[in-house]
């Protein structure tokens, strides 16, 4: 192992589902949620050949951000964001999330990872013979809740994705709109660290696409750090955001070095303006970039 | 934990096809079981019960003078743990052997059965001083032989012997396919059920909490295909009974009598046992992260 520091933590993760954690204490307002340093990733592929998908990326994330990953159709961007799940693990160099090294976290100790993220797929992964409350308050029955505060989150996440209402409902009979609303709503009601989506709008109609898109940055908005990756370019279009562009093993910052680190802290992230939106204030895309952008579509 | 059985209430629903196939055969395999354990529960009961009866036939010779034979009932009757005595003439015999009313075997000879006296020995006589007992009497001028019941409590011991190895023998078979059916019903119910496992790895479930419904599933197939199993070896058992009515019970000399409850208890315990191991095997591939 290159980083003699990356060691695996012993001890749990952060205590399940607690923004708390972030928000006070161990965590200023501008420590980083996610870290990637130098990290590699390679297939071993059964034909012979390795596959080397990550080749020394490296960004950072800072609490209440809104990032895009993007670039072209296996580049990488499920393996990204496998890595942070730990659906994988690095060959070399350290991912922090939070502050810890989650790139050799034991295998016990990766549920208590994923209590601190909120997962949405393209296939939304949602248990169709469950009801639409079950599937949201399997996310805060790991966590051994109480039934009665399971169902008070699990109403006010519903009413968030604007599925209030259909909790009774089987999940089965919902929309594809309707069904990635409802992952969204598992996903957020533990109140992750950040959110992870992985194509979440891959499977929907652009219409729809926008509709998630949407919901995304009104998650966002309320103060959770999102990561959201996507081949789609009109999404990114929608808005000025910061964008990180996957591309032959490596990560491009759109806006790294420009404005973002700059910026003073943005005002949702403490207070109580959960609308307040940010981006504007961000300065347009250098024409560079956009060059980039363009050959990734 | 409440949540694991609302899991597992939730599985056993959505997929009660599947268990209740896997039910039936369970069932099936628990009814042999039962119906082997049934015949030595009853045998055994059969051999305590003939085992206790103290009973000596006392074979007179021919022409044994009366009076010698009256002296030895009387002597009988006062001896300790001797509750009756009873002579049995030649034509008593007879007529106990071949029913009063039959004319055909009017022709026997008189003299066709032997006089006897039929003794009964109180159950709490120890077989030992039964033995002494009998043997005392053989040696008598007046007595020809003395027969008792120990032979025939010899012989059904090792019937009993045989019927509790055989049942043991099958009881094995049984847990084998018991755990058989359990892993693969839990194997099948797993694949059709990956989304909800995937799901609960996402949320960051721990392996236990992915793995309790299934076991506990795996409790309920078992406990209910024994359960079941029993339900239909007792409908089984006394329509049976009640078909044969007394001539059974004449015929054992004892009422057949079902399972005892322990067993039952234990049986359903052991199906249930049975469930969460069959259900732990069939979640062996189930991969921790
Ligand atoms: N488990 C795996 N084994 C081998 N190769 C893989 C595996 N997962 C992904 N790959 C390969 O790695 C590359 C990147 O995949 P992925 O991260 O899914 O790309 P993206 O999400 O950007 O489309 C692809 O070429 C893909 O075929
Ligand atoms: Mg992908």
């Amino acid at each position: 192992m290159a980083h003699a520091g990356g060691r695996a933590p012993l001890t749990p993760f952060l205590r399940a589902g607690s923004r708390d954690a972030l928000r006070g204490g161990d965590f200023s307002a501008k420590k980083p949620v996610l870290v990637f340093d130098d990290v590699q990733k390679v297939y071993r592929q059964p034909s012979g050949g390795d596959l080397h998908v990550l080749r020394g990326v490296e960004l950072l994330i800072e609490r209440g951000e809104f990032v895009f990953v993007t670039g072209p159709s296996g580049a990488g961007k499920s393996t990204m964001l496998k890595l942070v799940y730990r659906a994988e693990t690095v060959d070399d160099g350290r991912i922090l999330f939070c502050g810890r090294d989650i790139a050799r976290l034991t295998d016990e100790s990766v549920p208590f990872l994923r209590r601190n993220l909120g997962i949405v797929f393209q296939d939304f992964k949602i248990v169709p013979s469950w009801t639409v409350s079950e599937n949201v308050a399997i996310a805060l029955e790991v966590l051994g809740l109480s039934s009665r505060l399971i169902r008070q989150r699990v109403a006010v996440a519903l009413e968030r994705v604007g599925l209030a209402g259909r909790g009774g409902d089987r999940a089965g009979v919902l929309s594809g709109g309707e069904q990635q609303r409802l992952a969204i709503a598992r996903a957020i009601v533990g109140e992750p660290a950040m959110v992870l989506a992985d194509e979440p709008t891959g499977n929907l109609d652009p219409a729809l696409a926008l509709d998630i898109l949407g919901l995304f940055e009104e998650i966002h908005a309320s103060g959770t750090t999102v990561l959201f990756a996507t081949h789609d370019r009109t999404l990114l279009d929608v808005r000025p955001r910061r964008i990180l562009v996957l591309d032959e093993g490596r990560v491009t910052d759109v806006h790294a070095g420009l404005a973002a680190y700059a910026e003073p802290a943005p005002s949702y992230v403490d207070g109580d303006e959960a609308d307040a939106e940010p981006v504007g204030a961000r300065p347009p895309r250098h024409a560079r970039e956009e060059r980039r952008l363009r050959r990734v579509s | 934990m409440a949540g694991s059985l609302e899991r597992a209430k939730r599985g056993l629903y959505a997929e009660w096809r599947l268990h209740a196939l896997s039910v039936v055969s369970l069932a099936v395999a628990f009814v042999c079981l039962g119906a082997a354990l049934l015949v030595v529960v009853n045998l055994h009961d059969l051999k305590e019960r003939w085992g206790r009866i103290g009973r000596a036939s006392v074979y007179l010779k021919d022409g044994a003078p009366p009076q010698q034979v009256e002296a030895l009932v009387s002597a009988l009757k006062q001896t300790e743990g001797v509750r009756e005595v009873r002579y049995l003439s030649p034509i008593d015999a007879r007529n106990a052997a071949l029913g009063v009313a039959d004319p055909t075997l009017k022709a026997l000879p008189q003299d066709a059965f032997p006089a006897s006296i039929e003794v009964d020995v109180a159950p709490e006589v120890p077989e030992a001083e039964v033995q002494a007992m009998v043997n005392k009497l053989g040696q008598l001028p007046a007595v020809d032989g003395v027969e008792t019941y120990g032979t025939w409590t010899a012989r059904l011991g090792s019937l009993l012997q045989g019927g509790t190895i055989a049942a043991g023998a099958l009881a094995l078979i049984v847990f084998g396919a018991v755990l058989a059916v359990v892993a693969s019903t839990m194997r099948l119910a797993l694949t059709r059920r990956r989304t909800e496992v995937e799901v609960l790895r996402l949320v960051g479930a721990s392996d236990g909490f992915v793995r309790t419904p299934y076991v506990l599933e795996g409790v309920f197939q078992g406990a209910i295909g024994s359960a079941t199993a029993l339900a239909i070896l007792a409908l089984l058992f006394f329509t049976v009974k009640a078909h044969a009515d007394g001539d059974l019970s004449g015929l054992l000399g004892l009422d057949p009598a079902f399972l005892p409850l322990p067993v039952i208890a234990a049986m359903i315990a052991t199906g249930g046992l049975l469930g969460a191991l069959g259900g732990a095997l069939g979640l062996r591939k189930l991969t921790a992260v």
